[in-house]
């Protein structure tokens, strides 16, 4: 692979970081079948190039939603040990599975992402008042209103059951699960829209991280994809947190449904093509 | 309610609140800890590689690490760091169940512990199913 080419990855990483931030997900998504389809990168490299990224993104995300609270650590573990199943498989799903496979499966998986894109989670109806027998209630300072958030996430059953296959998705697709995990505990669960941002943005960095040491035990990683998709997400990501107040949020919400609806498109063609 | 029930659910609720924030200070030691290892490796490992052979082509398997370590290769620094990133979110976990064990909150430490199990598990099926060989 020549420099230009790693130079590509680290602008398609940035490109890719930037616009996920702004729509409150991780760049893998774009990063994958781009890098596959343009690029040529073969699949399985882009997937577990993605997936590192994904956890990175998420241990530095993470921190900042630790530092104001707003992560549910409980409700994180409970959801986790489920999707960490469906992720384990994924992962070896990735390894063993033909290439069309998984070409079928994004392609699948991104449009399903342009659906939840197209619903919107808005913000629950959260409640502090459900049964509690996990032990999930908790509360963040929310600074807009500068009240004291305090709720109880509900149906967590259904919820770890949704948990299983976003995480098989998540581990098949070097993806972190956010633009799925997001609508799951706003809409299912019952957790305010920002608690259920932080929750699974500490999430993903576990599920990604388990398909991708799969991938590193299976010398999937290759350094010269894998560290400009990271440095080229970090930045990417941090830059659009840092413009996300001035960013047209509904413009760059269509601009991604096109663009994602398209990537879709393109990997299911390449898949029976 | 007694007066002296409430006040014991108050301190319960403050002993609570003061874990919740204990758990996340250190979280983020643990993973912040994981996250600048990583980076330094990959940074230093990355930029020796490049200036002694011009490209990021070389990869060190996991079980090569050793090896290429003691042979001070740029490579095996970069896949050290990598390693680092990866096992940044399991760092968090052991942290986590520890600390559910000490504070005994058993049913969050099994979940925890669970997670840890498969993140093992999925390694070493992987390098079972791979007959060792990486």
């Amino acid at each position: 692979m020549s420099p230009i080419d790693s130079l590509l990855v680290f602008m398609i990483a940035l490109v890719g970081g930037g616009v996920g931030s702004l729509a409150g997900f991780g760049g893998g998504v774009f990063l994958v079948p781009i890098l596959s389809l343009v690029l040529g990168i073969p699949l399985r490299a882009a997937i577990a190039a993605s997936a590192i990224s994904v956890v990175v993104t998420s241990l530095t995300a993470t921190r900042v939603y630790l530092r104001q609270g707003k992560v549910n650590i409980r409700l994180a573990i409970v959801l986790q040990l489920t999707a960490a199943l469906g992720a384990a498989f994924g992962g070896f799903l990735v390894v063993y599975a033909p290439v069309a496979l998984l070409q079928i499966v994004f392609g699948l998986t991104l449009y399903g992402v342009v659906v939840a894109l197209l619903r919107r989670p808005t913000s629950s109806d959260y409640s502090a008042e459900n049964a509690d027998p996990f032990g999930l209630e908790t509360s963040y300072n929310e600074p807009a209103t500068e009240e004291e958030v305090t709720y109880v996430p509900r149906r967590v059953g259904l919820g770890m059951t949704f948990s299983t296959g976003i995480g098989l998705l998540a581990g098949m697709l070097g993806m972190g699960g956010g633009p799925l995990n997001v609508p799951v505990m706003s809409m299912v669960m019952g957790v305010p829209l920002k608690a259920a941002a932080a929750t699974s943005t500490f999430m993903v960095g576990m599920t990604a991280s388990i398909g991708a040491l799969v991938y590193f035990a299976g010398g999937l990683v290759e350094a010269a994809v894998t560290l400009p998709a990271i440095f080229g997400i970090l930045v990417g990501a941090t830059l659009g947190a840092r413009f996300s107040s001035r960013a047209p949020a509904k413009l760059i919400r269509y601009v991604l449904i096109v663009v994602l609806t398209i990537l879709a498109t393109m990997m299911l063609f390449e898949a029976v093509g | 309610m007694t007066a002296l029930g409430l006040l014991n659910m108050n301190s319960d609720q403050e002993k609570a609140t003061s874990s919740a924030s204990t758990y996340e200070q250190g979280l983020l030691r643990s993973i912040g800890f994981m996250a600048r290892a990583g980076l330094i490796c990959v940074i230093i490992g990355a930029g020796l590689q490049l200036f002694l052979e011009g490209n990021l082509e070389a990869n060190v398997a996991l079980f090569d690490l050793p090896r290429g370590l003691m042979n001070l290769e740029p490579a095996a620094l970069v896949s050290v760091g990598i390693g680092c990133f990866i096992l940044g979110p399991a760092i968090g976990l052991v942290y986590l169940l520890t600390a559910l064990v000490k504070d005994r909150e058993p049913q969050a430490a099994i979940f925890a512990a669970g997670v840890l199990v498969i993140m093992a598990l999925s390694l070493i099926v992987k390098l079972v199913l791979s007959g060792g060989a990486l």
